[in-house]
């Protein structure tokens, strides 16, 4: 069976309806477990000592009198774990505590595992630490230039730049030369953090056999797995990683973790369970979320209203490590190709490495800065061609069935349902240009990957394998490596495989998130899990379908009949109408043979160019957005009032409405966030913000309404032609609100967050100029 | 993070409470709703080996239109409006402080003491240690106001000018005596220290005078979310109209300076004009002299004391 034959029925039974997570019970009586509930008879609290200096070699650590408290079992640093990780294995610069030296205020320094978190808070004020002060870098464009003291040995020449990016496509001059209208801006973007509800947790046991598991706050069992077994030298086959439920990640838990790894070499050294629970200033400190960024563009567009050329250039401050940031680095261009056409391409996209906190991946991953600083330059430009910006920007979408002037292949697109139904609810065409002073509306789209195409490893493993069993008691159960992080993952699987055997969900039983248990899924990023994971699981159960229909016809004595799978009973087309019960059918289809097993996989076809980079930003789909919002603002106070929020997501099919309307309903939550509160302030390296009550996310008393439109283009590869919703929706909602604002008071913000003081000090100087 | 060690003694009664307050003096801190302590508590910010709670002393729950004892939670105040309700403002402003399931803790006591604010203070050890520390928690020097010894940390209490501009005097009673203050008098106005309460001595009501029934009372404060987070400006006024002429007036403001403060010198010269906008800003003009706020919250400065003008502005606004 190919990877791409898809159940084309449009009449469905589960798929499409609105159904609760099959978490969500569990979650609200408690009887979830996430992993710092799990309780092992004699854990040990583990802590780690954090470095109080941004960049400085360390001369000595002792350890004696911390190891002497009693009460403490165990203290372990860098030189306990000198083999370097990172979740690419092109950039691997981390250790899972300072070898030689600290390179951002919170670097892990030691392990230390006591009997109770006091006696561990005491161990760690015991370890002395003789550092020397090293030259500090924490200016992005300062590390451009040659550096008195690189931060990584592997760094660009002899300056402090971690990743270089450069890409021509078309010919951006010829752009230039035919352009009747151009626009250049400067943006400047400070880091923003996921702000997820559990803050990153550990348990790690070895058993008397010297097999290892460990049961952690992760995004990706299988990235996990692999870092654990190259920094501990320990074999895969030994190691088994589990993911408990999960309290939000975005992002922020998809690299492997230096706490993983302490926990590990902890209970290692003790032969007790050891239990990491981050402070919520750990979690800040980790970070690994939205990068600083200065972004530059100049867009051309031609006589005909024609977008003819985008060129931009990029400066990301990645802080200390690598992390993703190789794949940030090319989001923040290539992912500006749609959705509109831009023949003419240049991009030039810098990371740096700095001595802060390290920067990773956050929902929208790479493409949340540059898609604000692209969406506000296409308002400037019809507004200087003296065109309405939806108009404009719908005289420029791709159509479906394209491909990219750096060669994404577009498939299913449903960008012009999306902009014509957020148009249309919001009475677009009676409001723009017609609001009152202070009151406004605006528009952006969006566009990203639904998976990324290429994997990080190299390697032949399907980026997705499910497992489906049906045994005497008829229930279905699934093992899929799928990492459910709060999502809804767990419940695509059961949605998926049960459309397909016909059976309410109650009879579906999903183990996922388990090294053991289920086979390899590359885990929740990159908005991979429904498209790949989902379609995995169709394959598996369309064996299994196969298998009960053998059983049925036999049953019938219709060795040619086709039946059809509803509401449990396996029914016979035609006449005479045979039904049987699905219990029935699962005993015939056994007998002799014992349970039903199946296996589906999913790998993406073959894509993109041969260039370098080609492979960056494809994806065997592509999700678009529109958003128009509302707002009104205070002139005397600067407040703003976002109002209403209309949203139009085309995620192919949805699968289940519920979660598509609730992660559409939280990108907005998150982009408002970034857009009107979020920011990083730091005194000298140091973090000042790092707790709930100063990192200002937005409250709930302060959402607007929000309008979320579901647009279903049916993907043809896409389980059931679905395609991605969680990351995709978050793009367009900050520059909408932008553009709204300056559609309320005439001043454009070219950095954010967009706070009240901001805005009446822009007012105030634009009033002067 | 965890609290420290601390003994917790739990007095049943008013008189128990203020013997182990005076045993224990300076090594002791009175626990009301805890919501604001507790937090410095565990960042290790000043904590004392004892911790005398009040959650259990009926003598401090007292309630009625004229009188609020120290333990009445916000949510009281809010749930719980006297039948007359003569002083609106006071559920009105309640519900403005931190968020729903924190004022079911918070007390208005803890509220009118709530230790003033500076990004140099509430910090964790860790921070700190990076950082260094500032004079409010044993260091040389503020390093708000760099150089100066005396701390500027501020404080954001929202009851506080509320309660000024309705007169309110506060209660307190330590083990020999009580006295009776306006309610200005307990700050110092050392952001360091900045309640004027004597060792062993214990906030026990609040009482607001008859006479200031029938004023018009309104409140403003400067936040960027609608709930949760603390005052960087707050302005209460409150005065008697006879039509549209002014008498009695009063302005108290809240997150600007290490103390609430209050004008009465200035107020008291517009009694008897009509109230206006121009008005408001005439006033604004004369208070600028007195506010002066430093850097050491989110907003910057220069529009915390703008925001004054604004609120004074949009009150009388809404007044004439």
């Amino acid at each position: 069976m190919s990877n791409h034959e898809q159940p084309t029925s449009k009449s469905f039974n589960i798929i499409g309806t609105p159904v609760p997570l099959l978490d969500s019970g569990p979650k609200v009586t408690g009887e979830a477990k996430f992993t710092d509930d799990f309780q092992f008879t004699n854990t040990l609290v583990g802590k780690i000592l954090r470095s109080p200096l941004p960049h400085a070699r360390i001369k000595s650590i002792s350890v004696a009198k911390a190891l002497a408290l009693p009460g403490v079992f165990a203290i372990v640093t860098g030189k306990d774990a000198p083999v370097r990780f990172g979740v690419l294995p092109i950039s691997e610069d981390e250790n899972a505590m300072a070898v030689d030296k600290v390179r951002y205020v919170g670097d892990p320094v030691a392990g230390v595992a006591a009997v109770d978190e006091a006696t561990a808070l005491r161990a760690l004020q015991l370890i002395d630490v003789e550092y020397e002060n090293l030259p500090v870098y924490l200016d992005p464009a300062a590390s451009l230039t040659p550096a008195q003291e690189k931060i990584h040995e592997k760094s660009v020449r002899d300056t402090n730049i971690h990743k270089e990016v450069s890409q021509h496509f078309g010919n951006i001059e010829k752009a230039r030369e035919t352009a009747v209208a151009s626009v250049s801006a400067s943006f400047h973007f400070p880091g923003v953090t996921h702000a997820f509800t559990e803050p990153h947790a550990v348990v790690a046991l070895f058993s008397d056999d010297g097999h290892l598991t460990v049961y952690s706050a992760t995004q990706v069992t299988h990235y996990v797995h692999r870092a654990l077994a190259k920094v501990l030298d320990m074999d895969m086959h030994r190691i088994r990683v589990i993911k408990p439920y999960l309290g939000g990640g975005f992002g922020g838990k998809g690299d492997p973790f230096a706490h993983e790894i302490i926990a590990s070499l902890l209970a290692r050294r003790t032969g007790r369970p050891v239990k990491i629970t981050f402070d919520r200033e750990e979690v800040f400190l980790t970070h690994h979320g939205r990068h600083p960024t200065t972004i530059s563009l100049t867009a051309y567009a031609d006589q005909d209203h024609h977008l003819t050329g985008l060129d931009l250039q990029t400066l990301i401050d990645g802080g200390a490590y690598a992390g993703f940031g190789v794949v940030t680095t090319y989001y923040n261009g290539v992912l500006t190709q749609g959705p509109y056409r831009v023949p003419n391409f240049r991009y030039q996209g810098t990371r740096v490495y700095t001595n802060k906190m390290p920067c990773g991946p956050m929902r929208g991953h790479g493409a949340v800065n540059s898609r604000y600083a692209f969406e506000v330059a296409i308002d400037m430009l019809a507004e200087r061609l003296q065109v309405d910006p939806c108009v404009f920007r719908r005289d420029n979408f791709l159509p479906p069935s394209t491909e990219t002037a750096n060669q994404f292949r577009i498939t299913s697109n449903g960008i012009a349902t999306c902009l014509q139904e957020v148009m249309t609810r919001s009475h677009w065409q009676e409001c723009y240009g017609k609001l009152l002073c202070g009151e406004g509306i605006g528009v952006g789209c969006g566009f990203y990957i639904s998976g990324s195409a290429l994997p990080i490893h190299r390697s032949d493993i399907p980026q997705s394998t499910v497992v489906v069993k049906v045994d005497a008691d008829g229930k279905v159960v699934c093992f899929s490596g799928v990492t459910d992080i709060g999502q809804g993952a767990n419940t695509m699987i059961a949605q998926c495989v049960a459309e397909i055997l016909g059976l309410p969900l109650h009879w579906l039983r999903v183990h996922a998130g388990d090294t053991e248990l289920a086979p390899i899924d590359f885990g929740s990023y990159s908005s991979r899990e429904t498209f790949m994971g989902g379609n995995a699981a169709c394959q598996a159960a369309l064996q299994i379908r196969e298998e009960l229909t053998k059983a049925a016809r036999e049953l019938a004595g219709h060795p040619a009949g086709s039946f059809v799978f509803h509401d449990a009973k396996v029914t016979l087309q035609g006449l005479p109408a045979r039904e049987f019960s699905f219990m029935d059918v699962v005993q015939r289809a056994i007998a002799h043979k014992g349970a039903l097993v199946a296996k589906g996989s999913y790998e993406s076809p073959q894509l993109g160019g041969s260039f370098k980079g080609a492979g960056a930003g494809l994806s065997p789909a592509y999700s678009f957005g529109a958003c128009i919002a509302r707002v009104s603002v205070d002139r005397e106070t600067g407040f703003i009032r976002v109002r209403k929020v209309w949203l139009a997501h085309d995620c192919g099919k949805a699968l289940n409405p519920l979660a598509v309307e609730g992660q559409i309903e939280g990108s907005v939550h998150m982009g408002l966030g970034q857009l009107l509160c979020e920011n990083f302030h730091y005194q000298g390296a140091t973090l000042t913000n790092a707790n709930l009550l100063e990192y200002k996310t937005i409250l709930p008393v302060d959402m607007p309404e929000v309008e979320a439109i579901i647009v279903e283009s049916g993907d043809p590869e896409g389980p059931f032609g679905a395609k991605e919703c969680g990351e995709g929706a978050l793009h367009p909602v900050l520059p909408a609100v932008g553009n709204a604002i300056y559609n309320a008071i005439g001043v454009r913000f070219f950095a954010l967050p967009i706070t009240p003081d901001q805005v009446l000090s822009a007012m105030a100087k634009d009033k002067r100029g | 993070m965890i609290l420290p060690e601390f003994t917790l003694h739990q007095p049943k009664s008013l008189a128990e409470t203020l013997q182990i307050a005076q045993e224990f003096g300076g090594d002791s801190d009175f626990l009301a709703g805890g919501s604001d302590l507790l937090p410095n508590y565990k960042n290790r910010l000043n904590p004392k080996p004892h911790l005398i709670s009040l959650q259990h002393v009926a003598e401090l729950r007292a309630r009625d239109v004229f009188t609020i004892g120290a333990m009445v939670t916000l949510q009281e105040l809010i749930q719980r409006p006297l039948p007359d309700a003569a002083f609106p403002i006071l559920p009105k402003v309640s519900k403005m402080i931190a968020s729903p399931l924190i004022r079911t803790r918070a007390t208005v006591g803890g509220n009118l003491l709530a230790n003033n604010r500076c990004v140099y203070f509430n910090q964790s050890p860790f921070w700190h240690q990076a950082v260094g520390l500032c004079t409010k928690v044993g260091g040389e020097a503020c390093k708000v106001v760099t150089g100066q010894k005396q701390c500027y940390a501020t404080y954001c209490g929202d009851l506080a000018p509320v309660l000024m501009v309705l007169g309110a005097t506060v209660l307190l009673q330590d083990r020999q005596k009580e006295r009776r203050l306006p309610l200005i008098e307990l700050y110092s106005g050392d952001g360091s220290r900045p309640h004027l309460l004597q060792q062993g001595e214990l906030l026990v009501r609040i009482d607001i005078p008859q006479a200031s029934v029938g004023l018009q009372v309104a409140y403003r404060k400067l936040r960027l979310r609608g709930s949760l987070d603390f005052s960087e400006a707050g302005v209460a006024v409150a005065a008697r109209f006879s039509g549209k002429i002014l008498s009695d007036l009063r302005i108290a403001v809240t997150g600007l300076a290490q103390a609430p403060l209050a004008f009465p010198e200035i107020t008291k010269e517009f009694s008897g004009e009509p109230a206006s906008e121009a008005m408001a800003q005439e006033i604004s003009s004369r208070l600028a002299r007195f506010i002066h706020p430093v850097k050491n919250l989110n907003f910057l400065p220069a529009y915390r004391k703008e925001m004054v003008s604004v609120f004074l502005r949009q009150i009388f606004r809404e007044w004439c």
